[in-house]
């Protein structure tokens, strides 16, 4: 489990560099597709355990300091969709195109609304959210589903590296 | 029995998950009220130092196979010239570009001199991970002798612009919280009228800036593109650095001041080299400054 959870870690926050830097300026119409939240929402899903959840809160952390946001901001953001696909991986399975980028998709809605939760909790003077009417969130959102299945696709092929016990093929 | 059995099963399915976001909050609680720094300062170090590596790789393969692009480019250029050799024309070209490129680094030069309180020039190496928050981040950083708080200007088309303030420091970079992120707060100033406002941003790099306490009486006399400068009473900012033109003026009917939006001076996405500027000394406050001059809260780390 801990090999997977520092595997998974570190594949996400070496994708959270990749965004911080050679996409800064972003993929399309200036919006940078979060590549770390696909890689946390496969771990979640592959594995049986909590191995998704941790591995979000830990690349949260790391994405915390890579970023203006107070320390522990992005963990709760990357922890809550972990949780709900570590829910769901029971009752949906896993197919090559469709569901990963459904995954990708809504994945990226309910990071969102987490951080709606804790612009609720500490106010708009302290952290930044995502706003349910701004373009950039649906183009992000979409952006991920489209991205989904080639980064699940490549994931699969090393998944020894992060997947502790197998749910689903 | 069963209801024990259940209440473990259920402990050992939620537990994890919701200890780590009740832990995420707290982290955050803690962050925001700036306690704990230190374990962040020396975290936001080594990730700054993994941030310039990164930089450093991607510049280095971008300029690798921009090289090889340029060197089909010389190859082509030879052929052209070799066959007209009597025209001048692509020395021409050369001689513009060359022309345009002595301009550019003349006004980067200009700035740097006349901004005499400039504490170090900066180039851009990385911005905020996501698209939630905006922030940049720069090569420069404590060695240098920048300091949280300091102001971050820019300049493009021929105009000294505000880009932000700095919000982190470390060891070789520095992170700028930019004029358009919507914890970031300014004391600001029309150019014209001389009316003072507060100017505050809206999230997004493309999005307009927002002037506010601004009474409708005075919003009156303000025209559409009117320029916003800063006022210089923050002792943040130095005064007069441009932040935007005035794009709408609206007239909420529930409040007694105007809100003005701005467009912002700098284009944020065209955005290579800044300066670092030192603090400036408060100047007393105008009989008439509204009490909402002072920034409401700094955006904490």
């Amino acid at each position: 489990m801990i090999k997977t959870i520092l595997w998974g870690s570190l594949l996400s926050s070496t994708l959270l560099l990749v965004q911080t830097t050679w996409l800064r300026n972003g993929l399309f119409w200036g919006v940078i597709p979060d590549f770390s939240l696909l890689v946390i929402i496969w771990i979640a899903y592959k594995n049986k355990g909590h191995q998704g959840v941790w591995t979000g809160f830990v690349t949260g952390l790391v994405c915390d300091l890579l970023s203006s946001s107070p320390l522990g901001y992005f963990s709760f953001v990357l922890v809550l969709p972990a949780y709900i696909v570590s829910l769901l991986r029971q009752i949906v399975v896993m197919d090559s195109f469709f569901i990963p980028v459904l995954f990708g998709f809504f994945g990226t809605i309910v990071k969102a609304l987490g951080s709606l939760i804790l612009i609720g909790i500490f106010g708009s003077y302290k952290v930044n959210a995502y706003s349910l009417g701004d373009m950039k969130l649906w183009v992000e959102a979409a952006l991920n589903g489209a991205l989904a299945p080639l980064l699940f696709f490549a994931l699969n092929k090393t998944k020894g590296f992060f997947i502790t016990k197998k749910v689903t093929g | 029995m069963s209801r024990n059995r259940r209440g473990r099963s259920f402990s050992a399915a939620h537990g994890i998950p919701i200890f780590l976001l009740l832990a995420s909050i707290i982290i955050t609680s803690i962050a925001t009220k700036t306690i704990g720094q230190l374990p962040t300062t020396v975290a936001s170090t080594v990730v700054g130092a993994a941030q310039r590596v990164f930089s450093a790789v991607g510049g280095a393969i971008g300029r690798t196979v921009f090289a090889i692009g340029e060197l089909s480019d010389l190859r082509n250029q030879y052929d052209s010239l070799a066959e007209k050799m009597e025209s001048y024309s692509n020395m021409e070209r050369e001689y513009a570009d060359m022309k345009a490129e002595n301009e550019r680094l003349k006004e980067q030069l200009n700035v740097s001199r006349n901004l005499t309180s400039v504490v170090a020039s900066a180039t851009i190496i990385a911005k905020d991970p996501g698209n939630i928050y905006s922030s940049y981040v720069v090569d420069q950083g404590a060695e240098k002798g920048m300091l949280k708080d300091q102001a971050v200007a820019a300049f493009q088309n021929g105009m000294e612009g505000l880009v932000g303030k700095v919000l982190d420091v470390r060891k070789g970079t520095s992170l700028v919280l930019p004029l358009f992120d919507q914890r970031f707060y300014v004391s600001a100033r029309l150019s014209r009228t001389r009316t003072e406002g507060l100017v505050n941003g809206r999230g997004g790099e493309d999005s307009l800036l927002e002037m506010r306490y601004i009474s409708k009486m005075n919003a009156a006399e303000v025209q559409i593109g009117d320029l916003v400068v800063t006022s210089g009473l923050d002792s943040i900012y130095p005064a007069d650095l441009a932040i935007g033109r005035v794009k709408a003026i609206n007239m909420p009917e529930y409040s007694s001041s105007a809100v003005i939006l701005l467009e912002p001076s700098l284009d944020f996405a065209k955005l290579e080299y800044l300066f670092v500027l030192k603090k400036v000394q408060a100047e007393a406050p105008a009989p008439t400054a509204p009490q909402t001059m002072a920034q409401p809260a700094k955006a904490q780390k």
